[in-house]
Order: structure tokens, then sequence, then C-alpha cells
């Protein structure tokens, strides 16, 4: 796969030594590759190789339904697969027209915040440990753990989860999920201001990461990045608030800028405090959440109650075919975003008319971050590379897709 | 500081329109996001000014991708998503072009550009010029075909 | 004068005829139907599709209204929904709750339509009547809750089919579907009642229960049971073969709509809709088998073709070329027939390649020349009278024969039926029925061509033919003299005159005399057009392909030095300039040591299986490439090669018009078997040749190009006055004539091992008129042995009154009861028939009961 770019930088006297990492090395968070030249211990150019977890979601999507493609968002980032999805369904409801119940939009704040949170204890959890922190990793998979027990309470499944539909949610979730997320509330702050004492003021942290892999912020918003790593070198974005969707608009949250260097230090501390935003995010939800439906009533896209089904002729009619077929929805594009852990996350959707999207593209966020990483580890050290791979926080189920 | 509410696409549609005059073929404003449409020889001429133009700034490119109409004589139809970041504005550039033709690489504008064009010529084969490293990247290099075509097979026997 | 309409504030042009619906449609409204059907006259009965127009005192159902100049429509209206949903609900109240296990779900129009109308919650409860289903036949089953009345079963089986087997019974909330006074179903079987059914109320049998509608694949074929050429679509899933139904495409039938509907007009026979399940038939070959030690054993192809390849070129070496011979079949596609073609010519350098089209096609071929097969259905169609000739349509050209029966009952044209046998169009389609003497077809012509000849004033016609004469036709045929002068008089009225007959089993022995008769009959009836239908999906095309020992591409002559020199230069060869030997001078006895037999079973669907099991048994090397291990791989095989069916490969068929048409590979091929023209290429590459065929394309490209270089030269036919031969005649020695004809529902070699086909028909039976069965001494359903030409069949006696009491009838395509055993070079057989040994009495007794009720 990559013997063009083997030779090409190999070039032709030969005298780097050219580093293949990858991509089944551990600190690469998947099937990545990257393919060094290294003058000594220094990195005299990176070229990361992807598509070993090519899918081609974008093809399959064109003869699956529009709610059948959740299966598939679901596997893009799937420590977050709640964004993902959240992401495609704002994309679908927009070209559809269809009209989102108040309650549904403020649940999907919970999940698209519940999945933020274990995407980024992920994140911290497999970061420090390629840095050489391994107990933060522990911790960052136990609480993580118990965010997937809340997403287990809410759906029954703990990753893939495809627990928004097009039109709201499948069903409301039972009362024990709000008595269990809000117990664990306290139990995520706690967590989260132990890693940061475990990291932010440990001297071996603080060596590993800051002034490592700096870009400015010019630099960072002519590359396209997104996200954190936007973010870090202290731009104020965040399609939360530039482009509000589901209930962000109605609760407040501050977008962090870490220490606005650009650094892996910025990018790690700023996301430590959209951990805190998050549950902020959460508790006002839980406190301002009106009652109501959590699934549109337009029965054209929204799944008839399950006792019906079995006993209205209606129903199950209307049901078979809406599965089948997919609901029609108007011809036409649409571009929509949301600000998944990992940036902006948007998917471009054409319509022909018919119950199957003509084209679906997606913005990954990962795929786009990524491409900077030949720039931020050009003239580092070797092992600043997993930092800096760490810091763009990465997953190749969305790279690849 | 705090970002702004976007702003609106009728408002930009005028300052785009002053800017770029008859280079915008068709426009349209649904969803609230201004749409142009422009012919493939002025790609880089409005790219540049959309980025350069102080009253639009568009420093940020969001997306590229294409989408494949068999059967048409242009049947590529190669569709930006450019962003202002921080004053909020947003924009879609379309442009259509034959199969055997290619467009500007808007790498040249923003850097960002490279790996989403690679990605659009990996799997649907438009062809962007002055790129600076235009070759596979999701796909084998020695791979033949370029799966999102319409006459790719969705699923084989 | 097209028609220009407002729709909901929209200006629709149209052609005139078209109604509201066609206009609505046009201009991509979505109007909800259920009993409309674009292939079906406007029926008016569900109320699904009213809309309201300007001035029209009530909403009017736009399927059987005519667009009119300056309407105004409005298809969304409160009071148009209104309706649209109360219908709706009320054909819902008794619809069951089937969805999850329904064959329908997924394109099912009940589903789509309630979708699209918006009824989403019942008002009404559920109340359904939840009867039993039950099978109407072997192959259709029904199921009564499901069916919504739209009728569109009775009006297709009444329409399209002729049949009208099914009837709406009793009346008001009683009423079913069902056959008349519950008699059970008696027609052809087609299916056409499935593909209309909207719901799930009318189902295949054999499909039933097998796959979901969002499962399936669909590809672009061709029917390959007869020489229509019906285009189908074949529903596959993972590699199998579900099912085959019509191309809905072809089904879209309005005024807006002009498209070619193809030559089948969009229907599906019987054979086409339920005869494609010997592609996954158990008995299929699926790796090259090898004779070791007496026994067929496994073996790779490497070694199957290699042994080929060195037996072929030992033969040729050893006894020259001529002693190779290749016989080929119909059922092969162009690519194939070519490649055969060229694989005899230039790489052994023989033209021994022939086929069983020898005994029929080839003759007529010869007779009438190639201008005669250049004809097309639609031409067909314009003709005012049609005499159909022989077997019966409707067994072996059947949706030729449905289309047929539109154009006699809704035009009104005149159908003469002139054959030996009763056939379905006897009783309500045609206006007269001759019933001939077994082989005395050509004898008919001849006396109404006399007959004609002598009525005309102008005296243009041949004296030759006043030589024969309407008495002596009469006394030949066994017909009445004053109804061959009635019919001469019927045809010389309508002038123009389509003079059809296929080219199917009956006509062995007789094919050059009747196609001779035919011709002389048009010099009597100038306006007249012979229709000559090639039997097998490809017949036509393995002559335009030049499979023939006396045939060159585009029909030209072996003895053709132009041609052959034309075709040596595109093939790079000097090609052998004696005529090869014909399949009639193998079996009589010329010297062969290899013998190639390909999609024929040789050994039993031969005439004079005699003479071909000694050609097989003389053959040093036998090699058969076939489906199945037939009678001929089974006994006389030393290589048997496993081919596939025409799902499973690309190709070419060349229809009876001269349309050839494209056949999509639906599946990848059953095991190890390879497409012929693989095999072909294969084994020419071993034996030397520089062929480099990727695909059927490639093959499909340089064909173009040599018919290009070759092109055909019509010759007229020839008309030349012959006495007719005596026939021979049978009185009471326990001899009668032997007719045959090939079955509906047993077509040829591959889809006799159709188990669905199968299910309609159980055992051949010799059909006799009850008279002469009891002056045999026979009793209905007992076994008899039937002698003639030194084979002995057995079958089991059948009485059908219907017969004249002078012959007995055999259907072809029986592989246990092979009907070509009988047959001798004459047009005629006498065949001795008698009471075999006794059956168990309890078992005859029973039958007879059955036949007297």
């Amino acid at each position: 796969m990559a013997t063009v770019e083997i030779e090409r930088i190999a070039g032709e006297d030969d005298s780097g030594l050219i580093l293949n990492m990858g991509p089944q090395h551990p600190s690469t968070h998947g099937v990545l590759r990257v393919v060094l030249k290294m003058d000594g211990e220094y990195i005299e150019e990176a070229v990361p190789i992807i598509g070993y977890l090519h899918r081609g979601t974008e093809k399959i999507a064109e003869s699956e339904t529009y709610t059948q493609i959740l299966g598939y968002t679901d596997r893009m980032d799937y420590t977050a697969a709640a964004s993902s999805n959240l992401g495609w369904l704002v994309a679908v409801e927009a070209l559809a027209g269809i009209e989102v119940p108040e309650r549904a939009q403020w649940l999907r704040c919970i999940v698209g915040e519940l999945g933020r949170l274990a995407g980024h204890l992920v994140w911290i959890g497999t970061h420090a440990l390629d840095i050489g922190a391994m107990s933060v990793f522990l911790y960052a998979f136990r609480a993580r753990e118990r965010v997937l027990e809340l997403f287990e309470e809410l759906c029954g499944a703990r990753m893939t989860h495809s627990v928004m539909r097009p039109g709201g949610f499948l069903e409301e979730p039972r009362e024990p999920f709000y008595e269990k997320l809000e117990s664990l509330f306290d139990y995520f702050v706690k967590e989260i201001d132990q890693f940061d004492k475990l990291l932010s003021k440990n001297d071996l942290w603080i060596g590993r990461t800051v002034d490592v892999g700096v870009i400015t912020a010019d630099d960072a918003i002519a590359m396209g990045l997104s996200g954190p790593c936007l973010r870090g070198s202290g731009v104020e974005w965040d399609i939360r608030k530039a482009e509000p969707y589901a209930a962000y608009d109605k609760v407040e949250f501050d977008v962090p800028t870490g220490t606005g260097k650009g650094d892996v230090y910025s990018r790690y501390i700023l996301r430590i405090e959209e951990m805190r935003q998050s549950v902020r995010i959460m508790r006002q939800v839980i406190e301002h959440m009106p009652p109501g439906p959590v699934m549109t009533d337009d029965a054209r896209v929204g799944r008839p109650d399950t006792p019906r089904l079995y006993t209205d002729m209606e129903a199950m009619i209307n049901h078979f075919w809406m599965y089948i077929h997919g609901f029609p929805v108007p011809r036409g594009e649409t571009y929509a975003a949301i600000e998944a852990p990992k940036g902006e996350l948007a998917f471009y959707v054409v319509s022909d008319g018919s119950g199957k999207p003509y084209r679906m593209h997606v913005r990954s966020p990962s795929f786009v971050n990524l491409q900077s990483l030949p720039y931020l580890v050009k003239g580092r050290l070797l092992a600043d590379v997993v930092a800096v791979i760490g810091s763009i926080d990465i997953v190749l189920g969305e790279i690849d897709r | 500081m705090s970002i702004p509410p976007p702003v609106a696409a009728d408002s930009l549609h005028e300052r785009v329109r002053a800017v770029l005059g008859d280079k915008v073929s068709a426009a349209n404003t649904r969803s609230n996001l201004l749409t142009i449409e422009i012919a493939a020889s002025d790609l880089l001429a409005v790219a540049t000014a959309l980025r350069d133009e102080p009253e639009l700034r568009f420093n940020y490119f969001g997306d590229v991708t294409a989408v494949h109409w068999p059967g048409e004589t242009q049947e590529y139809e190669v569709v930006y998503h450019l962003r202002s970041i921080p004053e909020n504005r947003s924009i879609r550039v379309k442009t259509r072009i034959a199969a055997a033709e290619a467009v500007e690489s808007m790498a040249q504008v923003w850097p960002g550009a490279d790996w989403p064009e690679r990605e659009v010529y990996d799997l649907m084969g438009v062809q962007f010029v002055n790129h600076p490293d235009l070759r596979r990247i999701l796909m084998d290099e020695d791979y033949e075909y370029h799966p999102l075509r319409k006459d790719f097979p969705r699923e084989g026997l | 004068m097209p028609v220009t309409l407002t729709v909901d504030g929209q200006e629709v042009t149209v052609p005139d005829g078209a109604t509201i619906l066609d206009a609505c449609r046009q201009a991509g409204i979505y109007i909800p139907t259920l009993c409309f059907d674009t292939f079906l006259k406007p029926y008016g009965a569900c109320r699904m599709c009213v809309v309201e127009v300007e001035r029209a005192p009530k909403p009017l159902s736009s399927c059987n209204t005519a667009a009119m100049d300056g309407m105004v429509v409005s298809t969304k209206t409160e009071p148009v929904v209104h309706a649209q949903q109360g219908i709706m609900e009320m054909t819902l109240q008794h619809h069951p709750l089937d969805c999850p296990y329904c064959d329908k779900s997924g394109v099912c129009d009940l589903q789509h339509t309630a979708y699209e109308v918006g009824v989403y919650r019942s008002k009404l409860g559920s109340d359904n009547p939840n009867e039993p289903d039950h099978e109407l036949s072997p192959l259709i089953e029904w199921d009564p809750n499901r069916c919504i009345y739209c009728g569109k079963c009775v009006r297709v089986c009444d329409e399209r089919v002729g049949d009208s087997a099914l009837t709406f019974n009793l009346r008001g909330f009683h009423s079913y579907i069902g056959t008349q006074f519950d008699e059970p179903l008696d027609c052809v079987e087609c299916g056409e009642c499935i593909e209309v059914c909207p719901v799930g109320a009318l189902l295949s049998r054999p499909f039933m229960h097998s796959g979901r509608a969002w499962q399936v694949h669909q590809s672009e074929s061709v029917c390959n049971h007869c020489s229509v050429g019906c285009q189908m679509h074949v529903e596959t899933r993972m590699g199998e073969v579900l099912r085959t139904k019509a191309n809905p495409a072809l089904r879209d039938q309005t005024p807006v709509n002009t498209r070619d509907r193809g030559p089948g007009d969009g229907m599906l026979c019987t054979r086409g809709r339920f005869g494609y399940d010997y592609i996954h038939d158990d008995g299929r070959v699926t790796q090259p088998l090898v004779r070791k030690d007496g026994q067929l054993e496994p073996a790779s192809w490497d070694e199957a073709l290699s042994l080929v390849a060195a037996r072929i070129a030992a033969a040729k070496a050893e006894d020259g070329p001529d002693s190779v011979a290749a016989i080929t079949s119909g059922r092969l596609s162009d690519e194939e027939n070519y490649l055969i073609a060229r694989l005899m010519r230039e790489v052994v350098g023989t033209n021994n390649i022939d086929s069983a089209e020898r005994w029929t096609l080839i003759p007529t071929l010869h007779a009438l020349g190639p201008a005669a097969f250049d004809f097309t259905i639609s031409q067909m169609e314009q003709m005012d009278a049609f005499l159909v000739v022989g077997g019966d349509l409707m067994e072996s050209h059947d949706v030729l024969g449905m289309r047929m029966r539109q154009w006699v009952r809704d035009e009104g044209k005149l159908l003469i039926q002139a054959g030996s046998l009763p056939s379905r169009q006897d009783d309500r389609f045609a206006r007269r029925v001759l019933r001939v003497r077994p082989g005395a077809e050509q004898h008919l012509l001849q006396g109404l061509a006399a007959e004609l000849a002598r009525q005309s004033a102008d005296g243009n016609a041949p004296a030759d033919l006043r030589g024969y004469s309407l008495e002596r036709a009469a006394a030949d045929t066994g017909i009445d003299a004053a109804a061959i002068g009635e019919a001469a008089a019927q045809l010389a009225e309508a002038g123009n005159v389509g003079i059809v007959w296929g080219l199917g089993s009956w006509l062995i022995g007789g094919a050059e005399a009747l196609a001779q008769a035919a011709a002389n009959l048009t010099l009597a009836l100038p306006q007249a057009r012979l229709y000559p239908l090639a039997n097998k999906a490809n017949s036509r095309g393995l002559a335009q392909m030049g499979a023939g020992a006396d045939i060159l591409p585009n029909f030209r002559s072996v003895d053709d030095a132009q041609a052959r020199s034309a075709l040596g230069r595109l093939w790079d060869v000097v090609l052998p300039d004696a005529a090869g030997h014909t399949l009639d001078a193998l079996m009589a006895g010329a010297d062969v040591s290899v013998l190639y037999v390909i999609g024929e079973d040789l050994a039993t669907s031969a005439r004079n299986r005699q003479q071909a099991q000694a050609l097989l048994e003389r053959a040093g090397f036998v090699v058969v490439q076939d489906l199945f291990v037939n009678a001929t791989a089974a006994e006389y095989a030393d290589v048997v090669l496993p081919a596939v069916s025409f799902a499973e490969k690309t190709g070419t068929f060349t229809n009876m018009e001269g349309r050839a048409q494209r056949a999509q590979a639906a599946i990848p091929p059953v095991g190890e078997a390879k497409p012929d023209w693989q095999i072909f290429t294969e084994l020419a590459l071993q034996l030397g040749a520089r062929w480099a065929y990727r695909n059927s394309d490639s093959v499909v490209q340089e064909i173009a190009a040599v018919l290009a270089e070759i092109p055909v030269t019509h010759s007229a036919p020839r008309f030349a006055w012959q006495e007719p031969p005596a026939l021979p005649s049978v009185n009471g020695d326990g001899k009668l004539l032997l007719v045959t004809q090939d079955h509906l529902f047993v077509p040829g070699v591959t889809g006799r091992y159709s188990g669905n086909l199968r299910r309609l028909v159980e055992a051949p039976t010799a059909e006799i008129h009850p008279a002469q069965l009891a002056r045999l001494g026979i009793e209905d359903g007992e076994s008899v042995g039937i002698q003639a030409n030194g084979a002995d069949l057995t079958v089991t006696a059948k009485a059908n009154d219907k017969l004249t009491e002078d012959v007995v009838y055999l259907p072809g395509g029986f592989p246990d009861a092979p009907v070509g055993a009988l047959l001798g070079a004459e047009a005629t057989v006498a065949v001795s028939v008698r009471a075999a040994a006794a059956e168990p009495a309890a078992e005859s007794s029973s039958a007879m009961e059955g036949a007297e009720s």
C-alpha cells in the first residue's frame, strides 16, 4: 500500500532511516500507519497512510434507508457512537423537514454529551498510556464503564446503540436512567478532577506535552482543523454555539481554549475542561427538560407503538412499508454539522426523492485533523509522534469510514 | 470573545454578488445556507476572492465532495463548503465538470483541502490540477476503480 | 390530437386517448390506485384514484376518465383525500395482519398505497374472516383473506391470457375469487394472475416463503424455453435463482408510453414463469466426469479437457478431420453456436457440425430461403387472418398463442386452426377448425392452393397448382371438401393471411414438404405471409451462426466459395469445402471417431432412436456437454463436461423474429460448471488455436464483424409443384397413426428437469379416442405398449374424445417416453398399440370412474 511513499521519501541517496510505525502499533489508536524518515532520533518527514479500515460507508449508504444508515454511523466514531448518530440525524431531519419534539431535543443533548464524555475518557486513558501514565488508563476506563452502563440503561446497548432515530428517540428512557445519570454527575466531576490532579502539574507530563506539536491559530484554521485541535490554538469555535442543534442554544456552557498555545498540553487541558462542561450541560438538561413525547407524531416517519403493531392493520402495513423502503425524503441537498468530540462532524446528503440517499458524504473531523500530523511532528523527536497522535485524538473508524 | 450567530444567507448573498458579479451563475439561500454555482474555470479566482475579500474572509475550508450524475454531459458536481471563522459565515460553492475535465485544486488556497481532495479523487475520480500530491488515499494505489461513481455496483453477485 | 389539461396547477399535454391518470403520472403527480394496472383495461372498481375535476358534480375516477382539453384537475383536495382514506380504511378492515410472512410484503401495492394515502390508525377495527388458504393448482396458492377484490386476476386471465379461468363467485360480502362453480382450475397455468395480484392473495407455490422482496436481486434476462424470446427478470438471492418473473417495465402500456414491449408483450407463460427450477436441480452435473473402467468418475477440468483435446487431435491425425463431429443445440447462445462452428471448421477442419434443427428449421430454410425468417411479431399482428397449421401454438409458443387470442378476440380477426390434434384455440378463438389426418397438413395447404388457384379470376396462379384438387385434398386430409372450400373462401376474402406453423416435433419428416406447400399457397394468395416459427430459444440463431453441416454464418451455403473465402480470411484459415455430415448422414452410418454432443440428449430425443444409439455406439469417443447426466451421457459418454443454464452465463439469444436479445448472468455457475463458450475456447486453445475471448462480449464483437463481412443473400423461395405423398392408412389392424407435438409443460431436454412443471403432468400418456380404445380392448388408464420402427414404448392410455379415431397422441419431451424412438424418416408413422401387461385392477377402475364423472 505504501511502496510509493516509501520510495519517495527514501529518496535516491538512501541516506536516512525509514521507520515504519503501524498499522498494528498500539499507539496509533487503530490501524493507522505512519512511515517516518528519520535523521537520528529526529523526524525529517512523516507520511500517514490510512485506508486499512475503509468499509465504503458512503457507498453502502446509497443502498440503505436513512434509518438503516444509523447502523453504519454507529461504527464511524465508535468511541462516541452517539455523536456520529446525532450528526446523521441532524442532517436527515433538516433534509426531510422532520420536526423533532422538544423533549427529544433536550434528551439528545444528554446523549450527545455522554458520547463526548465516553470519547474523551477513551482519549485521556489511551493518550496518557501512550505517554507512560499507566494508572490514568485504568481510572479513565473505569469511569467510561459508568458511561457505558448509562447507555445500557438507556437502550440496552453499550457502544453502538442507534438509540436516536429520525424524528426523535425510539422510546422514552425508563425512569432509572435519569436517576442513575443524576447520581453519577458528582462521580464524574470527581474523576475528572482526579485526572487533572494526576497529570496537569506532573513534571513528566508537562515535559512530554508542553511546546510539543505546536500549531498557530492561523495555520490551524487554514488546515481545516476543528474541535479541540482548533480550540487548542486559542480559536474559540464550537458548532454547538455557531450553528446550534438539539437544545444547545438553551443551555449555558463555556468553550474552553486551553492555554491557547496550540501544543499537546493545550489540547489536553481543554479536553479536561470540556468534560466538566459536558457534566454542566447534562445537569441543566435534567433540570429544564420539558415533558412530552420523544418521537415525532408524523406517522410517515415515526414508528407506531409496539402494541398497535400486532392488532392494527394500518399500523402494521405502515410500519412495514416504512422500514422496507424508508420514508421518502424530498429532493434536495443538505450539509449539517455538529460538534463531535473530535471536531466538526458534518454530513452532506443529496436526496433524489426516494427513501434512500442518492449520495451521502461524511466530513469526518479525525480525517481532516490527521492531515496536520506531518506538519506537527516535523523536526520533532520520534517519541513525540505518539504524543501528537494522541493529542489529535483520532479514531480510524471515522477516518477510513 | 464569543461566537456570533450565523450570518444570514440573504445578506451574505448580496455581499457575494457584489464581489463575484456575474461569475455566479445561480444561487439560492435554502435552509439559510448560501449556495452559489460557478463555472469550473472561475474556481480559483472565486476561491481566492472568497478567502481574501475582507467582507467575506472565508478562511476555513470545511469540506469538498462530489456527486456523480451519470448520463449528464457534466457528470461530476463538485461541492465545496467554506466557513469564515470566527465571523460565522458559511457558503456552499458548486461547480460542474465532465468526466474528462479537471478542477483547480483548492489546496493552493487552503492547505486543508489536501486530503479531502485526495479522497474525492480516489473514490469519485475527479481530477484536481495543481494539487501538491494527488494520490489515492483510502484505496490501494494500484486499485483500478472509483467506487463512488454510480456505475460501480453497490453490491456484488 | 394531443390534449392539454391542468393538473394541480401544472399544465400537461398528453396524447389523445390518455386518461386523467396518465396525465397525472406524466406530470409526476402520485395518484393512489389499487385495481388499476397499465397492463389491463381500466376498470374503475376500487375508486382509489378519484380526483376532483372542475365543473364535475362529484369526484371522478381518474383511471377511466379520458383527459380532455382544458380540464382543470385537483388531486390533493380535502374531499379527495378523505374519500381515498375512507376507501383504504374499509379495504384494510378485512385484511389480515400477514405482512411479517407474506411474500408480497415490500412490493405490495396495498402497503404502498396505504402509506401514501396516509391511513396510520385503524378506526374500524379488524374483522378478518380467517378463511383457510388452499391451492388452486399445483403452482398457484390462493389465500382468500388477503384478497382486496380488485379483479386484476380475473381480468388478466380474460383479457391477456384468454383462458377466463377465474371469476368472482357469489356476490356482495360473500364474493370470492375462484373458478366457475369451483371446478378444478383448467388453464395453461401461466401464472399471470400471480403476477398482477397487488397483494399476496395469489402466490406462486414453488416460490412461496423462499425470499423476501428486499433481499432479492433482479437481473434482466430472456426466457429460454421457446423462440418467442419473452424478456423477463430473474430474481436471485446469494447465487440462487428464486424465481423468474415478467419485466414490469414492459407491462407499462399506456397511450403515454410508446416504448417497445418486446416480443412477449410483457407476458410470460407457464414455462417462463415456473420452468426455472432445473437450474438448481440435484441432478446437475457440477464437475467434469471421465469414464474409467466403465464408470463416469469425477475429474478435473484439466484432465477432462486435455483428454478431449488429445482424442480429437488423434482422430484428426489418424482418420482425418471428418472423423470428428459435433452436435450442437438451439438452446446454446449465439456466441456459443458461433464458437462451436468455428471450432469445428477452423480448429478441427471439418464441416461436421449439425443439430436436431436438421429435421425442422434447416429444411424449411432450404425451401423458403432466409427471407422467410425475416418477420416481426408486430407485422404478424397486422394480418387480418391466421391459418395456424400443425401443432398448437398454445403448447409450443404459448405467449404468441395468447397474443394471437387477443388479436382474434379484440380485433375480430379470423383464425383457422388446422392440425391433427385438438388445440387450446379450438373452442373459443378459432372460427374454423380443420382436423387433418396426421401428416396431411401439406395436403391441406396444397388443396387450399389448388382451390384458390381455380377460383382466381385472373388466372395468374401457376397451372401446376391445379394439378391437385379440393376433392383429392378432402380424401387425403379426411376433411369434408365443403369445409376446405369454405376455408379457402374465408382466406381469399381476408387476403392478408398469416400462414403460421411452429417448427416443432410434429413436423419432423415433413418440414420441407410443408414449407413447400405453404410457399405454393402464397402463389394463390399473394398477400399471404409465411411465419415459420423456430422452435428452441436460439434455433434461428444457430442457423444464422452457421452451426449446420451445410450452412455458414448468415445462412450462406458451404458451397458458396465467396462466403467461404471471406470467412476463411477473417479466421485466417482455409475452410474445408466438402459439405459435412448432416445429423441424418451421421446416423445413417458415417464413420465417426469422436462425437461431441452439446445440449442434446441424442439417445432419447432423436428421431430414429435406434440409429442414434447405433451412432453413439459406433463413435469411438463420445463427449457430452450438458447440464445433466442424461441418457446419452450415462450410457455412451466417455467425458461429460458440465455446462451452465441461461441464468449462469451472459449471452445473446436470437428469437424467431431474428431479434438478438441479451440474457445477463444472474448467478455464478453452479459448482465447477462453465459457460459453453468458455469450454469451447479452452478446448480450442488446447488444440492449438489462438483464440483470445475473455467474455461473451468479445465474441459478440467478432460475430458482428463476420455477419457484416458475409451478408445474407436473399434467394426467393422455391416454388415447385410436388405431388403430395400418399399417406399410410390404418383400418382396424391394431395400428394407429402417431401424432406428437411439443407439450407446454414438458419443454425439452432441460425443462424436463423442472420439478415445478412436472407437478402439472405426472406421467406421459397415450391419448386415444374412447371408441378406438374399446375396439382395441384397452381400458382407460391401462398401460399400453406402442410399437413402431423397432421401438417399443410403454405408457398409460388415456381416453380423449376430441381426437379423431385413427390416431394416438403421444406428447414429446418426456424422457421416460421418448416419442422420437417411434419416428422414422417419413412424416407419418403408423404404430401398433396393444395392452401391456395387466395393471392392478383397482387402479384402472378408479381411473375410469374419474374419466366418466
